[in-house]
C-alpha cells in the first residue's frame, strides 16, 4: 500500500460550523464525521459538507464504532467546563 | 581538569562562538578565577551533553535528503547545533508571510438597515464615554451625535473649496464654486475639490501635487492639482482629500466618458477630509505626500497596489499597459464594479477609516462592560457569542464614473451619494441614521475567515449566525496549522515505508 499517495483523513469534534472541516479540505485532508450537538451548526456543516458523517453528542460516542482517521480535531467550549478552582486567577 | 573542560567546551563550541571567546579569556586570567572556572566547566559539560542530544535528534520536519528540498520554506529556523549555538529553536518569524487585511476591506458595502446603531444605543455611547471620561475619536463622535439626533446631519467637514488648475500650473479659485471638469486630452487643466479642513477636527493641510509628461512632479501645496487620467500617457495626480460638502454647486462638473474620470468626495455628512496624494507616473515612478505616513507597501502579485498604513487611505491601482487591476479582490466593497472602468491607469483610490466599538459596550449602562477605550481603530474586537460589535466606517473617496456604472458601485447610496451626478443633496436629509452600525453576519463570517454566506443557510437566523460564528475558529490559522499537521504526518508515512 502506498502511503503517501492515500488522502489523509479527519474527525472533527465539537465541530461547530466545521472550521476545522473548511480549513482540512484546503490542505487535501477529507473530513470523515463530525460530532456536534447544536442543531444550526449540524445544519450548516450538513449543507457545507454533505458527505461527512454526523456522529452527534461526543459523551456518547464509541470510539470501537467511529471510523479510523488520522487526525482529530476539535476545541472544546472552556467557559462552561473549567472548574472555580482550575481557573487562573 | 578545567581547562579539559574548556578545551572540550571549544571543540563543540568552536572559536566563534560566544563561549568559546569567554573561555579563552578566561584561562588568560589565571587561579584567582577557579571557583569561575569550575561553575563555568559544569555548565559547559552541561550545555555540550544537550547539544549531544539535540545533535542526535532526528528533526522530524526538516528533510534534508537531497532532491526533498525543504519543503517548509524559511518556516521554523533551526540553529544547526555544531555551529555552537544552543540549539534554539527559532520561532520568532513563524509564519513568515503575514497576510495584512484591513478592517474596511471585509465590510459589507450595503448593509442592511436593520444593523445601524439606535439612537438610544447612540446616546448610550455617548453617554458611557462622557461617564467614564473616555475620549471617543473625534469622527465617531461627530457620527454617533448625527446619528443620535443630537446634531443636525451635516457634513461634518467644512466648506467645500474648488481650484482650477490651467496649464501653468496655476491654481485659481473658484471661491466655492465648482468649475467644468476639463475633458480635454493632453491638457492639465482640471478642476479640483478640495477640503480645507473638518471642522472636528481642526484644519488639516492639504497637499496635492501634479506629474508631467517628464516625470517632474510639481507640489501644488494647497492646490489640488490636476487629474491627467489619460490613457497611455504618464501623467496623473492623484489628490485625495475632497470636500464632503461639495453642495449643489458639484452637481454642474460635467462628465465625459473614458477620458478624464476624477476622483471625487462622497458628499456625505460623514465624509471626513483627508490628506492624500499618490503619484503614478505609468508605473516607473511612484511619489506620494509627505503627509502620507503609512508605509507604501507594494504586493506582491503583478503590479502593486499601494496601500497606505494604516488606516490611512489606500490605493488600488490599475495598470494602464494591461488594463488590470491590482489589489485585495473581491472583498473592498467597490471593488467588484471597477473592471472594466475605461481609460488606463486610473486609481482606485480608496479611503476608509473604520472604528470598531465594543460590542459589551452597547446597550448596556455606562457601568458595566466596555473594557479599554470601548473602541479602537481598524481591528475588530474578538467576535463572541453575546456581544453584536459595531463599526464606524469612514466614507470613501471613490473614483468618478458614468452614471450607469457608478450608480450600481456606489456602494452607500443609502447613506451618503458617490456620485456627484445622480445623487441630489438632499438625499443628506435621510441618510444620517445609518452611519454606525453594527457587524453584519457577512463581515463576521469574513472576519473569521470563512467564504462568504457560508452560515447564510436556508432558515438561519442573524442571532444564530452570530452565535455560530462567534463560537467557531478563525480558518487562515486553522488552516496553517493543518498544512503543517498534513505535512508531518505525510512525511511520517513516507519515512517508515
Amino acid at each position: 500500500m502506498t502511503q503517501s499517495t492515500r488522502k489523509l483523513t479527519m474527525g472533527s469534534l465539537f465541530d461547530g460550523i466545521s472550521g476545522f472541516p473548511l480549513a482540512s479540505v484546503r490542505c487535501g485532508i477529507e473530513p470523515i464525521w463530525a460530532s456536534e450537538i447544536e442543531p444550526f451548526p449540524i445544519l450548516v456543516s450538513k449543507i457545507r459538507f454533505p458527505r461527512m458523517e454526523q456522529m452527534g453528542d461526543i459523551t456518547k460516542l464509541n470510539g470501537a464504532y467511529l471510523p479510523p482517521v488520522d487526525i482529530i480535531c476539535g476545541g472544546s467550549p472552556c467557559q462552561d467546563s473549567a472548574w472555580p478552582d482550575c481557573v487562573p486567577v | 581538569m578545567q581547562t579539559e573542560n574548556l578545551e572540550g567546551q571549544e571543540s563543540i563550541f568552536g572559536r566563534d562562538s560566544g563561549f568559546g571567546k569567554m573561555s579563552s579569556a578566561l584561562s588568560q586570567v589565571g587561579g584567582t578565577l577557579k571557583r569561575v572556572k569550575k561553575s563555568l566547566g559544569r555548565i559547559f559539560k552541561k550545555s555540550s551533553k544537550r547539544s549531544s542530544k539535540l545533535k542526535n535528534h532526528t528533526f522530524m520536519l526538516l528533510d534534508l535528503r537531497p532532491g526533498a528540498g525543504n519543503m517548509l520554506g524559511a518556516y521554523w529556523e533551526y540553529d544547526p547545533p555544531w555551529l555552537g549555538s544552543f540549539g534554539m529553536l527559532n520561532t520568532s518569524e513563524c509564519p513568515k508571510d503575514a497576510v495584512e487585511c484591513s478592517l474596511w476591506q471585509i465590510l459589507q458595502a450595503t448593509a442592511p438597515s436593520r444593523y445601524s446603531l439606535s439612537q438610544t444605543a447612540c446616546l448610550g455611547i455617548l453617554r458611557r464615554a462622557e461617564c467614564r471620561g473616555k475620549s471617543l475619536p473625534p469622527l465617531l463622535e461627530a457620527a454617533l451625535r448625527m446619528q443620535a439626533g443630537l446634531d443636525p446631519p451635516a457634513p461634518i467637514s467644512g466648506e467645500a473649496k474648488a481650484y482650477h488648475i490651467n496649464q501653468r500650473n496655476e491654481g485659481i479659485d473658484l471661491d466655492g464654486v465648482s468649475g467644468a471638469l476639463m475633458a480635454t486630452q493632453n491638457l492639465q487643466m482640471q478642476t479640483f475639490i478640495t477640503n480645507p479642513g473638518s471642522s472636528q477636527s481642526g484644519p488639516q493641510k492639504q497637499i496635492a501635487f501634479a506629474a508631467n509628461q517628464r516625470d517632474e512632479v510639481r507640489d501644488l501645496h494647497d492646490v489640488a492639482g490636476a487629474l491627467q487620467a489619460q490613457p497611455g500617457l504618464k501623467q496623473q495626480t492623484f489628490v485625495a482629500g475632497f470636500s464632503a460638502g461639495a453642495g449643489a454647486s458639484a452637481g454642474t462638473i460635467g462628465y465625459q466618458e473614458d477620458v478624464a474620470p476624477t476622483l471625487k468626495g462622497s458628499p456625505s455628512g460623514n465624509c471626513m477630509p483627508s490628506i492624500f496624494c499618490i503619484n503614478d507616473q505609468g508605473g516607473q515612478i511612484m511619489e506620494c505626500s509627505e503627509d502620507v505616513t503609512g508605509t507604501l507597501r507594494a504586493q506582491e502579485h503583478g503590479h502593486q497596489p499601494l496601500i497606505l498604513r494604516p488606516a490611512e487611505p489606500k490605493v488600488y491601482e490599475n495598470h494602464g499597459i494591461d488594463g488590470r487591476y491590482t489589489g485585495p479582490h473581491d472583498v473592498a466593497p467597490t471593488m467588484s464594479a471597477r473592471y472594466g472602468t475605461g481609460g488606463n491607469n486610473i486609481p482606485l483610490v480608496q479611503q476608509e477609516e473604520v472604528i470598531c466599538i465594543a460590542g459589551n459596550a452597547i446597550d448596556r449602562q455606562p457601568q458595566n462592560g466596555g473594557n479599554g477605550f470601548g473602541w479602537q481603530r481598524d481591528i475588530s474586537y474578538t467576535l463572541t457569542t453575546s456581544d453584536r460589535h459595531s463599526v464606524y466606517a469612514r466614507q470613501r473617496v471613490d473614483q468618478f464614473r458614468d452614471d450607469e456604472i457608478a450608480s450600481t458601485e456606489s456602494a452607500r447610496q443609502h447613506k451618503d451619494a458617490t456620485d456627484l451626478i445622480c445623487q441630489p443633496p438632499s438625499i443628506w436629509d435621510t441618510d444620517c441614521r445609518n452611519l454606525i452600525r453594527r457587524l453584519t453576519p457577512l463581515e463576521c463570517e469574513r472576519l473569521q475567515g470563512y467564504p462568504d454566506g457560508w452560515t447564510d443557510v436556508p432558515g438561519a437566523s442573524d442571532s444564530a449566525r452570530y452565535k455560530a460564528l462567534g463560537n467557531s475558529v478563525a480558518i487562515p490559522c486553522v488552516e496553517y496549522l493543518m498544512q503543517r499537521v498534513a505535512m508531518v504526518i505525510t512525511l511520517d508515512l513516507e519515512w517508515d515505508f
